[in-house]
Order: structure tokens, then sequence, then C-alpha cells
């Protein structure tokens, strides 16, 4: 072999080696991307009829039935879709008066809620009370800071559930808030609340390590934030790891946007809350790669649409 | 030959790290919908619903009573708590049977900001308070009764009745229970919310004062005091009583 066959076999497999390690192995070692689409809601608070044309500010607005329609639609355009809740769905219309919960967990369960948090109000019935709608639940309560051991509830709700989606695991934990001094004691009864953070952290490590979860989502009924130390998403974000998504609550918070928080591994963690009583849906999109680096932050397009309609 | 079989393996290679890379999140868009009155709704959910709505409406609708001005929810004394707390301290005196020198109404348990002068239906008292908090008799010291008049100014003042205090700099001075200035020796008895009662609103002081907890919802106290004013030909009446003053 000569020199020159010699440089330009070599010329030849080095062209070769360099398309290998870009375009042609990418496309066929599945780097597609792939589509997730998490719908939420918080603190719908048993609002199944718009509000009252009584001249008050959110005349006309919300309903389950236009929310049922709205989903129906965003599913019909999206292959991997996720409706979830942050708690409180009951309590705040006479529906809840006469109908105890029914008509709300049934709505729900007709919409394919995935999953929900429990909130404070769900207690208003008492542990008995919510104990008791569960038959009208086709999806989960979700709650992993919440010991119901003695309870009516006890055995009725996971710590979390993992969701295949396309190509995509994804693991979904719950967090309740303090119910001492926010819900009478007979009501939650022998129900203890468990300090969150060490939880969701275990919980979090064991959706990302032991399962594989190509993302994790807390739901959480904590509230965005407060003037005090009392624990709040916003806390909780900065206080955990391994989190990618926090569907929050309890606060009725309308947030503009995603608030995006540095976790305690500089990672970044997004919190995102709709108001209450079912005025917004929010629609969160996130696209996934096999990415060779561990990003620190996900870059971030928002759109916020005004209207259903 | 060499060099080919070599690219291929570090091909395959490259393929199966690749494949075992986990997908991760990459990039998201935010978007949120907000239902619009002109929304079209799920047809076979509205059908649903309705026999439920209908039923609903049917006791919601029922006129109980009626209001001779509009009452308004206000700080430091509103027409509407003043209606709240004379339903609370009248209606318990009769229902309860028991003798009762005030009644309190935390603010934030009223939860409408007003209510329309005319025909009062049993919807609106929903709305006023769709909680089921029952009602409370409580028995205290007097100087409990300051305490707790005290956390009542600092939140800017909570409806009474059968008491007049006023705010100054964030406490509750000049207490007159009936007429005659608070007696810190004395003990009083009062109803109040069990929300109240039991320690909510951050009277937690009160969780281990004397009660009796009954099991009359608050709102079915005041739709039996509407019911029982309309069945003697009265209408409800409010004014502004000075109950209530920031100095």
């Amino acid at each position: 072999m000569n020199e020159r066959r010699k440089f330009l076999k070599q010329l030849g497999a080095g062209a070769l080696l360099l398309g290998a390690n870009n375009f042609p192995l990418e496309a066929f070692a599945g780097d597609e991307t792939q589509k997730l689409t998490i719908l939420h809601t918080n603190d719908w608070h048993s609002r199944i009829d718009p509000f009252p044309m009584d001249g008050g500010k959110f005349q006309g607005l919300g309903g389950a039935a236009a929310r049922a329609s709205l989903i129906k639609k965003l599913r019909s355009a999206a292959d991997n879709v996720l409706l979830l809740d942050a708690g409180d769905i009951f309590q705040g219309t006479p529906y809840f008066n006469y109908f105890h919960g029914e008509l709300e967990m049934k709505l729900m369960s007709q919409m394919q809620y995935d999953a929900s948090a429990i909130g404070n109000h769900d207690f208003d019935n008492g542990v008995e009370g919510l104990a008791s709608q569960l038959h009208n639940a086709t999806f989960p309560l979700i709650v992993a800071n919440y010991d119901f051991t003695n309870t009516a509830m006890q055995g009725k709700t996971i710590p979390y559930k993992i969701f295949k989606k396309g190509k995509l695991k994804i693991g979904v934990f719950g967090i309740g808030i303090e119910l001492k001094g926010l819900v009478p004691d007979k009501l939650f009864g022998e129900t203890k609340y468990l300090e969150p953070i060490s939880i969701a952290n275990n919980i979090a490590a064991q959706l990302k390590n032991d399962y594989h979860c190509n993302m994790i989502i807390c739901l959480s009924h904590l509230g965005a934030k407060y003037d005090d130390k009392k624990i709040s998403d916003e806390v909780f974000a900065q206080s955990t790891k391994n989190i990618d998504l926090i569907i929050g609550g309890h606060t009725h918070t309308f947030f503009d946007a995603p608030i995006s928080y540095q976790n305690i591994d500089n990672k970044q963690v997004l919190v995102n809350q709709v108001g209450w009583a079912g005025l917004v849906l929010g629609k969160l999109d996130f696209y996934f790669k096999k990415n060779s680096i561990d990003k620190q932050a996900i870059s971030q397009q928002v759109i916020i649409s005004n209207s259903a309609s | 030959m060499k060099f080919i079989r070599s690219t291929f393996i570090i091909y395959i290679l490259s393929f199966i790290i690749q494949a075992c890379k986990p997908y991760q999140v990459a990039d998201y868009s935010a978007n949120k919908f907000s239902m619009k009155a002109d929304y079209p709704v799920d047809s076979a959910m509205w059908k649903y619903l309705i026999p439920f709505r209908d039923s609903l409406n049917k006791t919601m609708q029922i006129v109980i009573g009626k209001s001779d001005t509009e009452l308004t929810k206000q700080q430091p004394e509103g027409t509407l708590g003043n209606f709240v707390a004379d339903a609370l301290l009248l209606q318990s005196r009769k229902e309860l049977n028991a003798e009762i020198d005030f009644s309190i109404v935390n603010n934030g348990g009223i939860r409408i900001p007003s209510l329309t002068a005319g025909e009062i239906t049993m919807g609106k008292i929903f709305e006023l308070m769709p909680f089921d908090n029952a009602i409370a008799l409580m028995e205290v010291r007097g100087k409990n009764v300051q305490q707790l008049i005290n956390k009542a100014a600092a939140k800017g003042g909570w409806p009474v009745a059968g008491m007049q205090y006023m705010i100054y700099k964030g406490t509750a001075e000049q207490i007159y229970i009936n007429g005659k200035k608070l007696d810190t020796l004395a003990t009083y008895h009062f109803v109040c919310s069990d929300y109240i009662a039991n320690g909510g609103d951050d009277c937690a002081f009160l969780n281990s004062e004397k009660k009796i907890l009954s099991p009359i919802l608050f709102r079915n106290l005041l739709i039996n005091y509407i019911l029982s004013l309309t069945a003697e030909g009265k209408t409800i009446s409010e004014k502004i009583e000075h109950r209530v003053v920031n100095e």
C-alpha cells in the first residue's frame, strides 16, 4: 500500500467515524424528541357550575362541563397527556353540602384525571367523609406525608405512582399541608402530618434511581409562598432534589407563568399554580431528549394565552 | 478492512450507549386557558349534571326572607357582620335555651362581600356561609374575653352582638358587654363558631376554655333566624351602630 492510498483510506474511515458520531447515529439511536403534555388544576372547590351571573368578579366563568370539553379537545391534539389536580376538590358551593363530594369525584373521573393530591378542605366532611367518596373516583389520591393509620382512609391512598407515557416513565408523588390549626381536629381525627422534605427526597430518589423515571412531579397542597417561615412550594422546591415540577395549590395563586427555582443540587425546579375554582386550566408541554449532558437549566418558551375560546 | 470493522464496532457501541441514555427534559412551553363564559360545554357532562342542578336549584331558590337594605361586609363594622352576629346571638339564645352575654364572628367566616337588598334566598345564605361549622357556647373569664377581643381588634375588627369595643393601636379598649364595662374577673358566656372555639383563626387560647360544642350548624341557625323574622312579619333591618370603632 503506498502512502497516498493509506492516507485516502484513513481519511475515508475518519470521515465515516465523524459521521457516525453525528447525524446517522443520533437519528438511528432513537434520539427523537418525546413530548409530554401536563394539564392541571387546583382548588376547584366544588365549582361545578360557572360562577353565577350576579355581577361578581368571576361571573359566567369556569364550570366543569366547559373544562371537560377543553380537556377533550387538548387530548385529541396530544399523544402523551397527564391530567393532574393539587387538591381542595371539595367545599365552596351547595353541591358539596348536598351531595358530599360525589359529583366532584364523578366529574373528575369523567374527565379522566390521572391523579390528585389531597387538600385541607377535602377533610371538611371528616376523614370518613373523604373515604366515603373514593368509590366515585377512578383516579388515585396521592399523598406521601399523611399517615392515615387507624383512620377511615387507611390503605386508601398511595404515596406515588409511575405513569408510562410513550417511551417515558413519569413519577408522580403527593404532599399535603399541615392540618393542625387549619382543619378542626375532629375532622382529620388521627391523621398524622409528617414533615415533607425528607419524605420527598426519599421518594424522588427512589423514583429516579430505582424506577428510572424520566421526570418527577410533585402534587403539592403546601401553598405557593408565605411571609413567615411556614413551608411553602417556594421553600420546598429549594430544599429538595430530583424533582422537576411542582404542581401547587392552596393559596389560590394565579401564576402568570411557572416560577423557576434552584434545588439543593442547583438544578432547576418549576412550580406552577392556576388560581382556583376551575377558572384556569394549566397546560405544560415538556420535550424530552436523550442528552449526554445533565442540564443545569432547561430552556423555556412561555406562551400566555388568555382565552379558551 | 480492519478500519471498516472497527468503525462498525464503534458505530454499534455508540448506538447502544446512546440508546441507554435516559430521556431528559430538554425544553418546555407553558400555556394556560382561562375558562371563558362562552366556551362550549361537553354536552354529555352537561346532560349528566341537569338532575343534580335542578334538585339543588329548587332548594336554593327558595325565598326565606327580605332585607330592607343592602348588607355589606366591612371593617371595623359592617351591616352584614352585624346581621350575622345578631342572628348568632338571638337564635342561639332560643335554640340553646341558655343565658348568653354576647356573640362574636370571625370576619373571614363571612364568605360574601354583600347581600343585596330585597329577597334573600337559601342559596345566598349558603354562599355567605358555605362551611359546615357548628356553633359553640363558651364560658370564659373576663381576662380571656379581653384576649379574644384584642385578637379581633388586631385583625381589623370582628362583628359582635351584645358588645361594643374600640380599636386602639391594634388592641381592644373600652369593651362594654350589654352596656357594662368588661370585668376581667367576671365569668362570661358567649357564642361563636366551633372553628374559633377550637382555636382556628389564631384563637388557640380558646382551645382549653370551657365550652359546649353544639351540633347546630351556623348556617342553619342563620336560616332559622331569617325564617323566624319572616314568620313574625319582619324584615332584616341592620345599620351601623358603632359596636366596633377605630380610635
